[in-house]
């Protein structure tokens, strides 16, 4: 198993390398000139084109592709990310800055999301067929169908502007009071969670279903266990496994593509980084941001399939 | 006994405290408070040499001073300068400097740091946006006197010292700091930089050590703090001031203003800001090279329409490039109004399109998308026929410099002297999308920004700029429609705030109650 282990974090570096690779290549393609966006039109008045040029040179970007590329891997194995186009901050500390914020967004966007969703899956399940399984299905449509954007303003039109409950947006690190940082992250993870619930519903009713169809519940059921028994011990473990691939795809999801809520909300987090980074061509911030998402997700995957190894005994990787 | 005299030292205690708080209040004579400001997006750096966009000026104003300033009004006034002489030639400004001023990190400042400063916009390392043409040298007379000689006479050397950009550092903190300045920035300004939360929030706190004092002989400023928040979201920021999460709001909506005016307790400011925005004509490209289409696509142009629909009434309309607040503006200018259709199928017929032809039109912000919504409607009317092309803002500024695109709706803001109207009329200037090139004009407008007028307000050289203007608009390189507003609003117990006709704000006197 460990050997499996290290085999898959092996496997993991040009996979992610590769990634780089593509999205370096696909930023030096498309139209867009950093330089042009660092001192906009109205402070441009003296700005010739040969000073653009100096200013190409001076950041290394009048260099061949591969040559820039192949200083970007350099700088990368000695641990240097290199430093933003527009702020000159090394691009480490960037992300770094940024991750706590995401990763509270998404650790409580999962929460609400597994809290209600698979309740309601399994709620969903033992009952097939009736209303309330109508009506847990009709739920978690509307939470995967309804656009982001769309949630979020109502959540603010009702909970900020005409409740006044909860601050229009705004992020506060748990450091300086847990209390007003969960309260300003309750609507943004609210929205990003629902999606999540939607999916996350879904597959635990069908895995449910399915599971509860099986011989060896009926062998348990025959056996006298209590209905509680038979559903969270026998079946919920083995229907869990389609819930954790869901779970682990939707990660990625959830980390990179909080944008829409970062902006509506007003959270610092990578989601925004990122989203700049691309409008204002800031290179190096993209790249270092793609190679982190591109890692996570693989070891989030990695993670996934250890995980199965653990759900089901019949698994085994060598 | 020992708990009644610690209970009676905590009583004392606690009267001291208030009776300090009293006559805090008293002193100042103006309630204080932290004020918050909603901005649209972060400033990148707080670095005077880095960034210089309309969010970072904002933060710039309080954290620094410059050698003089536009507070109010587009004239110059003193600032870290308080009175100046200038040769007759022109050519050289003594400027004399307040004593007495410290930098937040307890530098002094004197002729020698203002020497340092201006040195380095003379000659900028490679990569800094401030640099400053035209000034041979600096240098110090005595420990408050800097004299600066320019390499021609320019009757803009003061305004262009005036802006952010060349806010006054401390020499020895930005030796130290080196790039790490943008994100602990030190001046002379009225509040002091506390903490930054990357994308969030930048917090300053009351300069107690302010050199400028009140009319009274007060201290300023009044504001105990400034809290810069970042929320990108026009509706989160409006929803935001209405539930008092920010104080003020940089960037309105037009749609959001009626919400805001028919509530009692806010303050909407709405000026026509100088600067125009409209549609640019790439005048190498047919049909656009012919002066007859461009004369005829402004006559066809409906103006206020585009205002209604877009600007909710509230922008002011024209054909000039010149808005109300231009130095030099002649009401009565208003080449291609009132809108005249007859006229524009007339041009088009002569110049050999009386059915009209295709065009496209390039738009970046979805509020320009609407305007040329408007004028596609409009422009149907004539025959043309326009079809619109949203672009990312990146790639739209790359097409403006490879002159890419034909016609494109595009604004420009903070014109504070008439020679900035035409820096993007230019032969070859970068940002020409006109590709707009009148040997007259550069050499009217631009040489030397006319300075053998050592006031850039006499009236001469603001009449020469006009009919520089005149020539301009006879050949239409672009179709002026409007004079986009500064619109801001505030909760009405905010007053002092200083904004001038670039939509610039200072808070030196700025109070909450």
């Amino acid at each position: 198993m460990n050997q499996y282990i290290l085999k898959r974090l092996v496997l993991m570096i040009p996979v992610a390398l590769l990634v780089t690779l593509f999205v370096f290549i696909l930023g030096q393609l498309i139209p867009g000139d950093p330089l042009l966006q660092m001192i906009p039109p109205e402070e441009a008045q003296q700005l010739s084109r040969e000073d653009l040029a100096n200013m190409r040179a001076a950041f290394g970007l009048d260099r061949p592709i591969m040559v820039q590329y192949v200083d970007w891997l350099s700088r990368l194995l000695q641990g240097d990310l290199g430093a933003s186009l527009r702020t000159r901050q090394p691009v480490l500390d960037l992300i770094i800055q940024r991750l706590p914020v995401t990763i509270q967004l998404t650790v409580m966007s999962m929460f609400i999301a597994l809290i209600f969703g698979i309740p309601l899956g399994i709620y969903a399940a033992l009952r097939p067929r009736t209303v309330a399984d109508s009506g847990a299905s009709i739920v978690a449509l509307l939470g995967i169908s309804m656009p982001n954007i769309f949630l979020a303003t109502v959540l603010i039109f009702i909970f900020s502007y005409t409740l006044q409950w909860i601050p229009a947006g705004g992020f506060v690190p748990l450091s300086t009071s847990v209390s007003q940082s969960l309260l300003l992250m309750l609507m943004p993870a609210f929205t990003m969670g629902t999606s999540l619930l939607g999916s996350i519903m879904r597959v635990t009713r069908a895995s449910m279903l399915e599971v509860l169809s099986l011989d060896y519940i009926a062998t348990a059921r025959a056996k006298g266990a209590s209905e509680r028994i038979v559903v969270y011990h026998h079946a919920l473990k083995n229907a869990f496994i389609p819930v954790m691939t869901v779970l682990g795809l939707q990660i990625g999801g959830l980390l990179g593509g909080a944008f829409i809520v970062e902006q509506i909300f007003a959270i610092p987090g990578v989601g925004r980084l990122t989203v700049n980074s691309i409008f204002g061509r800031d290179f190096p911030v993209v790249q270092g941001v793609v190679l982190f998402f591109a890692i996570t997700y693989l070891v989030v995957n990695l993670l996934v399939d250890l995980a199965y190894a653990w759900l089901d005994p019949r698994i085994r990787y060598s | 006994m020992n708990l009644t005299l610690s209970k009676s030292f905590r009583v004392l205690a606690i009267v001291l405290l208030m009776l300090s708080f009293l006559t805090g209040a008293l002193a100042t004579g103006q309630s204080s408070g932290i004020l918050n400001i909603g901005l649209n997006a972060e400033p990148s750096s707080l670095a005077p040499w880095r960034s210089g966009d309309t969010n970072t000026h904002r933060v710039y104003n309080a954290l620094f001073d410059t050698l003089v300033g536009q507070y109010e009004t587009l004239e110059v006034v003193p600032g870290l300068a308080h009175s100046w002489d200038v040769s007759e030639d022109g050519l050289v400004y003594t400027l004399f400097l307040h004593q007495g001023v410290t930098f937040h990190n307890g530098e002094v400042f004197n002729a020698e740091v203002a020497k340092w400063n201006m040195d380095r916009w003379i000659n900028p390392p490679q990569g800094y946006i401030n640099g400053i043409s035209g000034v041979a040298s600096a240098e110090v007379i005595d420990e408050y006197t800097l004299q600066v000689t320019l390499t021609a006479p320019n009757n803009r050397f003061l305004i262009n010292i005036a802006g952010g950009l060349r806010s006054i550092l401390p020499p020895q903190a930005v030796s130290e700091l080196g790039e790490d300045f943008s994100f602990n920035p030190i001046g002379t300004g009225p509040f002091m930089f506390e903490g930054w939360v990357s994308d969030s929030a930048i917090t300053l706190v009351r300069n107690p050590n302010y050199w400028r004092l009140d009319a009274d002989g007060n201290n300023l400023p009044y504001l105990d703090g400034i809290v810069f928040r970042t929320l990108p979201d026009s509706s989160t920021r409006h929803t935001a001031l209405i539930t008092g999460g920010i104080d003020m709001d940089t960037t309105i909506s037009p749609e959001n203003v009626a919400d805001l005016e028919s509530r009692d307790n806010f303050v909407v400011y709405n000026e026509p800001a100088v600067g125009y925005m409209g549609l640019r004509m790439l005048m190498t490209q047919a049909p656009f090279d012919d002066v007859r289409v461009r004369q005829a696509v402004s006559w066809a142009i409906d103006r206020e329409a585009i205002n209604q629909a877009a600007y909710f009434g509230l922008a002011v309309t024209g054909s000039g490039m010149y808005g109300p607040l231009t130095p030099g503006y002649e009401a009565e200018y208003d080449p291609y109004a009132p809108r005249d259709l007859v006229k524009a199928r007339e041009l088009l017929s002569e110049a050999g399109y009386p059915s009209g032809f295709s065009m496209e039109i390039i738009v970046a912000i979805p509020l320009f998308q609407l305007v040329a919504e408007v004028i596609q409607a409009q422009l149907a009317e004539v025959g043309i026929n326009v079809s619109i092309q949203f672009v990312e803002r990146g790639t739209f500024l790359d097409g403006i410099v490879e002159r890419q695109w034909i016609t494109y709706v595009d604004s420009l803001a903070g014109r504070v002297d008439p020679f900035d109207y035409y820096s993007h009329l230019e032969c070859e200037a970068l940002y020409n999308g006109h590709d707009y090139c009148n040997e007259q004009v550069d050499q009217m407008a631009l040489r030397d920004g006319l300075s053998q007028f050592v006031d850039p307000f006499d009236p001469e050289r603001l009449a020469l700029y006009n009919q520089a203007h005149r020539m301009v608009m006879e050949d239409a390189p672009l179709a002026v429609v409007l004079y986009p507003p500064t619109l801001y609003a505030w909760n009405s117990n905010v007053k002092g705030l200083s904004i001038n006709p670039a939509g610039r704000v200072w808070y030196f006197e700025t109070t909450k109650q």
